[in-house]
């Protein structure tokens, strides 16, 4: 073993080395453990029990295969006459068994690899090989006593060229000719497999024949592939009766994201992905076919070896992953309760297999650089009115010429110096950084025919684009399955991940959010000036340097990069264990528990000065700890009812259990000792523990599938849930779905070009309890006045509550044309999300401020077109594009009888962001330009447009029209390339980014006019038409200054002037991958060596706007839709993966 | 076969064993586990508990949390009053400029948190026979509707707690009435029960003393009085001759103030963290040019080391300089954040007044003034016990050979150097002027009372509106179209958020307005005739 590693290990340096060691040894210990697997044991070694009352030799053989990890090759004729075999049960090596009980036939035997050859006397001349010869010395041709030939062609009797036939078990194999035929020499008996790409791999047994001629049946690529469905249930993609999309996987670690979700955008039809603005690790929001809950996150369902997880998933270790299947609407996920209204992900890992040991190395480096792509004006200094002032936020000074001005540094011995007042173009851009991102991940599986056991290991480091922002990451996962009996079969897997982010980037206008503040800087600051940052002053505290000292929205950046503290750990824990017993071949009992829990810390160090936020320094330390308990069980029967019909049913429950908390310390207005963080270094500690919401969901359920000529298939589930958050009377619900698809070209016959047709359609219909604690008023106890004060919670309660329903149906045909060179699956689809649970604004005059409530009712309908074409094949070279495409449309048909508009979120200054009936979801508000009847804006005296005063325009949603991505997949011999571009096409959002930008006078916009002015309608937004209060043209001349200022900042800016299409069209991935053929590893003990280089997010292709990256969104809420408020860069990352088979 | 008979019966028995344990299955935890552990239920709040949220509703009506303080009192009354102006950029306020979330901010925070526990506290006392919390309850709802009404004349009152999507507004003149009503029924109740305690210290302004309630709500009656006497001068007299005789504040020792803690902070303390604004011209060029003993409490000196300045209202935005807020002077350092920060002194955690002894003898010597019997004394000598009450209290605590000089002072308010050159506010002494003409005898006392009442600028708005006093300076800027410069802003328009929540509710109030929703409408008991108010400085 650790010679097998030496060679790895010395190139991959010595961290990596101590590592691996310990790896192998952990190997060897489970092999200790597990006994039988490895390939050099030997017959006359390997000690079984063993014992026959009357038995035929075949079954003997069978014990002794059940027994240890070796097989028997034999001819049947030879052996199937011997019987009433005996041998009272012992203990003894297999060889010494076997020689007792072929001792009175004419046969003997031999041991190549993992197989016992059974040679008959009779048909053993050419060798002199006597019992018990030991086997390692002889060649293997020296078996060889089969020569087996034939043809192997297509459905429709076109010879099929390269396909790999092998006998099973072995590594004896060859192709076909152009002809089709093929010849082999095989040791004995045994079976071939016939295998090619785009073919079902077909086995068939030799039984003594010389010629065996193969019909292959063409294989459609997505159909014929086993998908996981709900619950874990392994099914043939052709029976399903909704729509599923499975994600290749190998791409997940080849380029590589520290968040896997983001590895998926542009592959899946419908699935719309954002990051937050936080930096390195940030989390995700996840949509499935639109926005449907009006209170809640409308993200869909994770579930990973059939149970449910805790929300996202982007510190899940991709390297673990053997599957990913999108059940895209609730018709596919019906059986998952709650949370699968929204979709559902559901994700297999790996387990390990039985045979020889799997040992891979993958290592993945890239570098990430940002993408600075907002606009400045490099020509104005700080100040306004067109004047100096060093003191200034804001960027409309004087031309900027050399001209000698005061410095703004306050460090006592700076502040009298002077310098020359010149551009500083790159003073954004120094402040940022390229960062990287490596992983290795270290794989090993390993198993015999009982046990089989699977090991990973990764380390991922991350440096953002931000100096300071960093991760790291440690996943260790273990998967162990195996056959206790016959059967009892037990699956066991423990997953932990421990991460910490260091300095993640405080999102949206907060003054801590460095982006904002490296953004703002006036035009004339220098970095190295900007980067003396502090002094000690008189009193020896340490000051910060900044322009304008006191300002409640600006800091230095590089005072609040190196004064700001934030570290946030996460440790997770999954676990999971199932036991399943056979009953019969038909009945099956599936028991599991899994558990998931997540333990965060955050801990938030501010040292002194930091004027608008903590002024005193402060000192916060949360700890949270979130939990997902799920059981379940499973009983299936399968039964063949005639030669055309087969059925399947299968009842189940689950309970689930969702716990929560929040413990919260923090030294609340400051630090008494500046910089001593500690939670006791403050006049008024403050503490607050959450527990909660806590929640319970109880379910029963069953399905059936039946399925008849392996052509026609219908689905029927029911599901029926008790849960917590409910009253007493509606806590209990049912809700069914019902599917039917059906294989047109096995049922009709089609035109030749058609090679297959299924047509599917599907109603489902998906209940949710919805949060908990509607069902009560609650008062909240708090510190304050002598004895503390009570308040009581301003929401009502609802005794009444029934739950959230889902209803959706879709209908789909899935074609192969030319051969299935051609593959296309179209879906439709409608969902409608009715008896919302949320709440409706009361008058706060009424009493309280809101009443839970159940109504409203989301409509999403959409379209979504996957296409996959192999366009040229040949021996050696390959091009096949896979094409996706999914358009949505979303209304919201009714919100409530009293409330057609709902408010679900705004900002302090800027929008609401609404649903409201007869529009889009998430309308976002803003106060628009005053317009006459004629839709002209009209301006002031001074050409400054007048406004509405108040959120009554409709300025902007982010729904966008479409979304598609093309990935184009080449593959020469050893070469392969294949890269991804994604469109988004739509949608607009306001950006709060440019509203405070342009107030300040630092982008490129506010440059025109500085002197001379402009006019509104004219070379100012010429789009608009403008005309003065009197109804005139508008021809006022304003300048810039007066303009910009009156239409941004942060108080009630003028939102329908900071509009931005989100439009895009991007090269998201890439990877050039090379295998390195055999011949050139030579004697290296290793089985596959890959090298790739890898790029994502690599530049845009069309932006309709260059001043935002739509994918990244402030927060993983609704909320963050419709809005951009001074997002990082976006990051473009290069590099190389290697991944290393060993044997 | 036998081992593997018993192979299968294991493993038969461990997935039902497996199947047992992992299935608690039943929902008799559910009603618990959906009640949240770490808050009270509503059902489960006794009469023990009742104090807490009294406390809740008592603080809270002197300026929810610190940003709702800032944003209705010193973003808005205090600006109007001219206590405080403004130096930063980011708000409009001092321009005449009202913000629809600041309003709405105040709107639903009084109504949602301080209203809504005063009706729970005196729906609850009524059903559970607890007449003196029942009272002291009633006292305090009086007390909190009443700077509410006054900011936006007809507001929710009688309808309050109907749970319905619609609530109907009252008149204001409806309300005071009730108000008068209201105090009525509780000072009947308490004036039965002497000696006796409610509420015990969860009271954060007299630990629960019932005389001390009475004395309070007599006081308040005086108050309510003398703001309706320009539309109702009869009930003025009548409630205020009542009120006098029945009993007010006669000194310090009587004052209501709301006692503050380290987790119940001065309200005005938590809002001098964000050194957003400055003190006003007319509040530094009354107290400089009157060497009065409250400057130096009232006003911080200047940063940069210049003495003290106050800065004008209404500064257009490209008027205002980063600068300023070195060059104008801070509030005192008492209402500085409890913590030593980086530019000087801790605060002190003031209590914050609500009704002081000082106050009451000013509405005495203007009643005294307007011929009133105010328990036989002159307006002189009610004046000059108002100001002896504001300068000895805790805060100021001048000596009784300050107070005598200051009395008798006739020094005038200055001229302020600044970029506008701004003579003085008025020209008004301390000393009383008892030969000169009403007006000029009510610009006294009101002044006076304007001075005694900081940091009260509900009030002291109220004050200003109701009789032009202090008569204050122009502001630069007016960038309300309704109001010029030289006007005073005569109440807060409704709050925006009505429109969406209670469209018919809000009707009933604007028909109610008998005006437009409009910053320069009057309320009802803003009746002085206009050609009566003294213009402002300018």
């Amino acid at each position: 073993m650790s010679q097998i590693l030496r060679l790895p290990i010395n190139l991959r340096g010595i961290k990596l080395q101590i590592r691996v060691k310990i790896i192998s040894i952990m190997l060897f210990a489970s092999t200790q453990i597990f006994g039988n697997t490895l390939k050099s044991q030997d017959i006359y070694k390997v000690q079984i029990y063993l014992e026959l009352k009357d038995e035929s030799l075949i079954n003997a053989f069978k014990k002794i295969e059940a027994e240890s990890s070796f097989y028997f090759m034999y001819r049947e004729e030879d052996v199937k006459n011997v019987t009433n075999l005996n041998v009272p049960r012992s203990k003894q090596s297999i060889a010494a068994f076997l020689q007792l009980i072929l001792a009175n036939t004419p046969m003997s035997f031999k041991q190549v690899d993992q197989r016992i050859l059974i040679i008959h006397k009779n048909s053993q001349e050419s060798t002199n090989q006597s019992e018990g010869t030991h086997y390692a010395q002889k060649p293997l041709d020296v078996f060889e006593d089969i020569v087996v030939s034939g043809f192997v062609t297509g459905s429709n009797s076109d010879p099929l060229e390269n396909v790999s036939v092998t006998l099973k078990g072995s590594s004896i194999a060859t192709l076909t000719d152009e002809k089709g035929k093929y010849k082999i020499s095989i040791p004995m008996d045994g079976v071939l497999i016939y295998s090619h790409v785009g073919f079902e791999t077909q086995e068939v047994a030799i039984r003594n024949q010389a010629v065996i001629n193969v019909v292959l049946r063409r294989q459609i690529s997505t159909l014929n592939e086993v998908v996981v469905t709900a619950l874990g249930i392994k099914r043939e993609a052709k029976s399903l009766t909704y729509s599923t999309q499975s994600v290749p996987t190998e791409n997940l670690t080849e380029a590589r994201d520290p968040s896997i979700m983001n590895t998926l955008e542009g592959k899946v039809a419908g699935l719309s992905i954002n990051s937050d603005g936080t930096g390195v690790g940030g989390a995700n929001r996840v949509v499935l076919r639109g926005d449907r809950s009006i209170s809640g996150d409308s993200q869909p369902l994770y579930v990973i070896d059939g149970a449910p997880i805790i929300g996202d998933i982007s510190d899940i270790n991709p390297d673990n992953i053997a599957s990913i299947n999108i059940l895209k609407g609730p018709n596919a996920a019906a059986l998952y309760g709650a949370g699968a209204q929204n979709g559902a992900i559901i994700i297999e890992t790996k387990k390990g297999r039985p045979g020889a040991i799997n040992i891979s190395l993958n290592h993945s480096s890239q570098v990430l650089s940002p993408i600075n792509s907002i606009q400045y004006q490099n020509e104005y200094a700080q100040g306004s009115g067109g004047v100096y002032d060093k003191t200034s936020e804001s960027s409309w000074g004087p031309k900027m010429t050399g001209q000698i001005v005061p410095s703004w540094s306050i460090i006592p011995a700076d502040s009298q110096k002077t310098y020359a007042l010149t551009p500083q173009p790159n003073n954004v851009r120094d402040a940022f950084q390229n960062g990287f991102n490596t992983s290795t991940n270290l794989y090993a599986s390993m198993g015999s025919e009982k046990i089989q056991s699977m090991f990973s290991i990764t380390r991922t480091d991350v440096q953002g684009i931000v100096p300071g922002n960093t991760l790291g990451r440690n996943n260790f996962a273990v998967r162990l399955t195996s056959q206790l009996t016959d059967r009892l079969t037990l699956d066991t897997k423990i997953d932990l991940m421990q991460q910490v982010i260091h300095d993640p980037i405080v999102e949206d206008i907060s003054d801590l959010n460095q982006v904002k503040q490296i953004y703002m800087m006036p035009r004339n600051i220098r970095t190295e000036d900007a980067r003396n940052y502090s002094f000690v002053n008189a009193q020896g505290v340490i000051r910060q340097n900044f322009w304008n000292p006191g300002s409640t929205y600006g800091l230095n950046p590089y005072f609040l990069r190196n004064r700001y503290h934030d570290t946030e750990t996460k440790q997770r824990g999954t676990a999971m264990a199932s036991l399943s017993y056979e009953f019969s071949k038909s009945l099956k009992l599936m028991v599991r528990g899994a558990y998931d829990v997540i333990n965060g810390g955050s801990e938030i160090e501010t040292s002194y000065d930091f004027y608008n936020t903590a002024l005193n320094g402060g000192y916060s330390v949360s700890k949270s700890q979130t939990s997902l308990f799920n059981s379940d069980f499973l009983l299936s029967y399968t039964k063949k009812i005639h030669k055309d019909w087969n059925f399947n049913i299968n009842a189940g429950g689950n309970t689930q259990q969702q716990r929560q908390n929040l413990l919260n310390g923090n030294t609340n207005v400051g630090l008494l000792v500046p910089d001593f963080f500690t939670l006791s270094n403050t006049l008024f500690p403050s503490a607050s523990y959450n527990p909660g919401p806590n929640i319970d969901i109880q379910s029963l359920y069953a399905f059936a599938h039946l399925d008849w000529k392996n052509a026609v298939f219908l689905d029927v589930t029911g599901r029926n849930d008790w849960s917590s958050t409910l009253p007493a009377s509606h806590r209990s619900y049912f809700y069914p779905s019902v599917g039917l698809s059906a294989i047109l070209s096995d049922l009709i016959k089609l035109p030749e070009l058609i090679s297959f047709a299924k047509l599917r359609a599907s109603w489902a219909s998906v209940g949710s309890g919805g949060p908990a604690y509607m069902l009560s008023r609650t008062a909240t106890f708090t510190s304050g006045g002598n004895n503390g004060f009570l308040e009581l919670s301003s929401i009502l309660p609802n005794p009444d509550l029934r739950p959230e329903l889902t209803n959706s149906y879709e209908f789909g045909l899935d074609a192969g044309l030319f051969k299935s060179r051609l593959n296309l699956n179209v879906t439709y689809y409608k969902t409608n999300t009715l008896n919302q649970l949320f709440t409706v604004a009361l008058p706060p005059g009424s009493g309280a401020s809101e009443y839970f409530t159940n109504g409203g009712n989301v409509q999403n309908k959409g379209l979504e077109i996957l296409l996959s074409a192999v366009i040229v094949k040949t021996r050696d070279f390959r091009w096949q594009a896979d094409l996706n495409f999914s358009r949505n449309r979303n209304l919201v048909l009714q919100i409530n009888d009293q409330r057609p508009k709902l408010i679900i979120g705004s900002d302090q200054s800027f929008r609401d962001f609404v649903a409201i009936q007869g529009q889009p979801f998430g309308q976002v508000y803003s106060i628009g330009f005053l317009r006459d009847a004629n839709g002209n804006v009209i301006v002031d005296d001074r050409g400054v447009p007048l406004n509405t005063g108040s959120r009554s325009v409709s300025v902007a949603n982010a729904n966008p029209d479409w979304m598609g991505g093309i990935t184009n997949s080449f593959s020469y011999k050893n070469f392969n390339l294949s890269f991804l571009i994604d469109v988004r096409e739509g949608g607009t959002v306001l950006s709060v980014t440019k509203a405070v930008m342009a107030n300040a006078g630092v982008t490129k916009e506010t440059q025109a006019g500085r002197e001379g002015g402009l006019v509104f309608g004219k070379n100012l937004f010429p789009n608009q038409r403008a005309v003065t209060q009197d109804g005139k043209p508008n021809d006022i001349a304003v300048d810039p200054e007066t303009f910009w200022t009156s239409m941004g900042g942060f108080v009630n800016p003028v939102g329908e002037a900071f509009v931005e299409n989100m439009s895009n069209v991007r090269v998201r991935e890439v990877i050039f991958g090379y295998t390195f053929p055999r011949s050139l590893l030579g004697n290296l003990p290793v089985s596959q060596v890959r090298l790739s280089l890898v790029g994502r997010n690599l530049f845009f292709i069309y932006r309709a706007s260059h001043d935002l990256d739509p994918d990244i969104s402030i927060g993983t809420s609704p909320l963050g839709e419709g809005q951009t408020s001074f997002a990082p860069p976006s990051t473009r990352s290069y590099g190389l993966n290697l991944k290393i088979d060993f044997k | 076969m036998k081992h593997a008979i018993k192979i299968h019966k294991i493993g038969y028995l461990a997935v039902l064993a497996g199947l047992l344990t992992i299935f608690p299955g039943c929902t008799k935890k559910f009603n618990s586990l959906n009640t949240p552990q770490n808050q009270i239920v509503e059902e489960n709040i006794d009469a023990n508990l009742l104090g807490q949220e009294f406390a809740f509703a008592q603080y809270n009506t002197m300026g929810i949390y610190n940003y709702s303080y800032l944003w209705y009192s010193i973003l808005y009354s205090d600006r109007f009053a001219q206590y405080t102006s403004n130096n930063t950029s980011g708000f409009l306020s001092d321009e005449y400029v009202v913000s629809g979330t600041h309003v709405a901010s105040l709107w639903t925070n009084f109504y949602g948190q301080v209203a809504a526990q005063i009706y729970f506290v005196e729906q609850y006392t009524q059903q559970h026979n607890m007449p003196l919390e029942n009272a002291i309850a009633k006292i305090l709802r009086v007390k909190s509707y009443q700077p509410i009404t006054d900011h936006f004349g007809p507001v929710i009152y009688s309808q309050f707690g109907n749970s319905k999507t619609t609530v109907n507004y009252d008149s204001q003149q409806d309300i005071y009435t009730d108000f008068f009503k209201t105090l009525d029924s509780a000072v009947a109740v308490l004036a039965l029960n002497p000696g006796k305690n409610a509420f015990g210290n969860n009271d954060q302004m007299y630990n629960g003393n019932v005389d001390q309630w009475r004395i309070f709500a007599n006081s308040l009656r005086l108050r309510l009085a003398m703001r309706i006497v320009y539309v109702n001068p009869a009930l003025a007299q009548q409630e205020a001759e009542k009120a006098v005789a029945a009993g007010v504040m006669t000194s310090n020792s009587d004052n209501g103030y709301i006692y503050c803690t380290v987790n119940s902070l001065n309200c005005l303390s938590t809002s001098t963290y964000h050194d957003e604004w400055r003190m006003s011209a007319s509040l530094y060029s009354v107290l400089a040019g009157y060497n009065d003993p409250r400057l130096p409490v009232y006003l911080a000196p200047r940063w940069d080391g210049g003495g003290y300045r106050g800065l004008r209202n209404g500064l257009p935005v490209d008027e205002l300089a980063p600068t300023f807020f070195q060059t104008y002077s801070a509030v005192g350092n008492r209402w500085r954040p409890l913590y030593a920060g980086i530019w000087g002194a801790a605060g002190d955690n003031e209590p914050m007044p609500v009704i002081t002894s000082a106050e009451v003898y000013f509405l005495m010597a203007e009643g005294a003034l307007r011929g009133w019997n105010m328990g036989g004394a002159t307006a002189a000598n009610l004046y000059n016990n108002g100001i002896t009450m504001s300068l000895s209290e805790n805060r100021v605590g001048a000596s009784p050979a300050q107070i005598n000089t200051y009395i008798n002072g006739i020094s005038l308010p200055v001229a302020i150097n600044d970029q506008w050159n701004s003579p003085p506010m008025c020209n008004i002494p301390v000393s009383y002027q008892s030969s000169a003409g009403f007006e000029t005898q009510l610009e006294q006392i009101i002044t006076q009372k304007w001075l005694a009442l900081f940091p009260n600028g509900w009030e002291a708005w109220a004050e200003r509106r109701r009789t032009g006093y202090p008569r204050g300076y122009a502001l630069i800027e007016s960038l309300n179209p309704n109001l010029t410069k030289f006007q005073l802003i005569r109440r807060m328009g409704f709050s925006p958020d009505e429109q969406a929540d209670n469209p018919a509710g809000l009707k009933t109030g604007l028909s109610l307005l008998g005006g437009a929703d409009q910053n320069d409408t009057r309320v009802w008991w803003d009746a002085k005739p206009l050609g009566d108010y003294p213009p402002p400085t300018n």
